[in-house]
């Protein structure tokens, strides 16, 4: 848990009570692999910060599972629309190993936006994840799939270590064998 | 600037002393048709309000220019991750009706967040709000069919279509004219 306070700490240094406030909020689960934090179609009712293990977020497409980004430790997983517009989710979030997340509820969230502090905290952690968020859009507009794999052997290597090759190829909107192709050449 | 005053305090009450900051360094220009607000290479140095008018964004893709957002009055103008990190910019923003804008730079919006912080409550609010239209965006995109990418534009944003010229508004839906005008015709 120390972790997750010293994560909001680093956007903005928190006032020990308002550092309690939080430890007392937030509440842990424990994710079986497979099993999942959100179901598309339900409402998120909780913000979640990954202690330990991964996470896939997905569509269903025409029967098919699209992956659309992993989340790992240090992350904040959610689902934006669903989450702030209380609104049912597009996607699924999912556990691809047993995962430790801390979470709160959006009323608790609300509360703690009471104190100027936290707001700053949101506002900047709104930010960066805004800005991930345009990066990977603008990739999925612009990039070919060798340069979107490029991009994650750079930015994020511990997804390529960990994740099984179907859901780094689902994620690329290309096909295993595709996938084997661009790595074998990438080590030749 | 009223209206904007008013808008931003419909989200969070802004103290005295930030609105008097805002009457004296907000700053209104008026754009013509086809003029830039920023150019791909620039910085995003400063954050608009749009108080009349409409505006694209636009990327080059192999020398095409393909529309990704449109801006009318009410929203925030920013080139996301230019604005954010202060570096320069892949995409351009033009303006497609003549406008008239209000701005702050960068360095007066990190001087609100430190000398007002009750300004930080409106910063996260608008921040999540335009993360969740990307996020939108980005669903309908990869999940929708032209056809229903269309009707959500005709739902939720009809004001666009009449007012963004067709070659945009295709382009933004990732079809040909050709297409967004058998669309229409249905």
């Amino acid at each position: 848990m120390e972790q997750i306070i010293q994560y909001l700490n680093s956007f903005y240094p928190l006032p020990e009570s308002l550092k309690q406030e939080i430890r007392q909020l937030l509440k842990h689960r424990q994710l079986p692999r497979k099993s999942f934090l959100l179901k598309a179609g339900q409402v998120s009712q909780l913000l979640c910060f990954i202690e330990k293990g991964l996470l896939r977020t997905f569509y269903i497409k025409d029967d098919k599972e699209i992956n659309t980004w992993f989340l790992m430790e240090g992350d904040v997983a959610i689902s934006m629309h669903s989450f702030f517009g209380q609104a049912p989710s597009t996607q699924s979030i999912q556990a691809l190993e047993e995962t430790s997340i801390y979470y709160i509820t959006n009323a608790e969230l609300q509360n703690l936006y009471r104190h100027q502090e936290f707001n700053i905290i949101g506002r900047r952690i709104t930010e960066t994840y805004s800005q991930q968020w345009t990066q990977q859009l603008q990739s999925i507009k612009s990039q070919t799939a060798t340069e979107r794999y490029d991009w994650l052997m750079e930015h994020r290597p511990q997804l390529v270590l960990r994740l099984p090759a179907k859901y780094i190829a689902s994620y690329l909107g290309i096909t295993d064998v595709t996938l084997s192709k661009i790595r074998s050449k990438k080590r030749l | 600037m009223e209206k904007l005053l008013n808008h931003l305090s419909s989200i969070h009450p802004l103290s005295a002393g930030l609105q008097q900051y805002l009457l004296s360094n907000l700053k209104a220009k008026t754009l013509k048709r086809k003029d830039y607000v920023l150019k791909k290479g620039q910085i995003s140095s400063h954050i608009y309000f749009v108080k009349q008018g409409l505006l694209r964004c636009f990327y080059l893709k192999n020398n095409t220019e393909v529309s990704s957002w449109f801006m009318r009055e009410g929203d925030v103008i920013i080139s996301v991750e230019s604005f954010f990190q202060q570096k320069p910019s892949y995409e351009s923003i033009q303006v497609l009706e003549d406008c008239e804008l209000f701005y702050i730079t960068y360095e007066e919006l990190q001087h609100i967040y430190r000398t007002y912080p009750e300004f930080n409550f409106v910063g996260r609010i608008l921040t999540e709000t335009y993360y969740t239209l990307s996020e939108q965006r980005l669903y309908s995109l990869r999940m929708q069919r032209s056809q229903e990418r269309y009707q959500y534009l005709l739902t939720h944003q009809p004001e666009l279509i009449l007012r963004v010229p067709a070659k945009y508004l295709a382009s933004y839906l990732g079809i040909t004219e050709v297409t967004l005008s058998k669309i229409k015709a249905r």
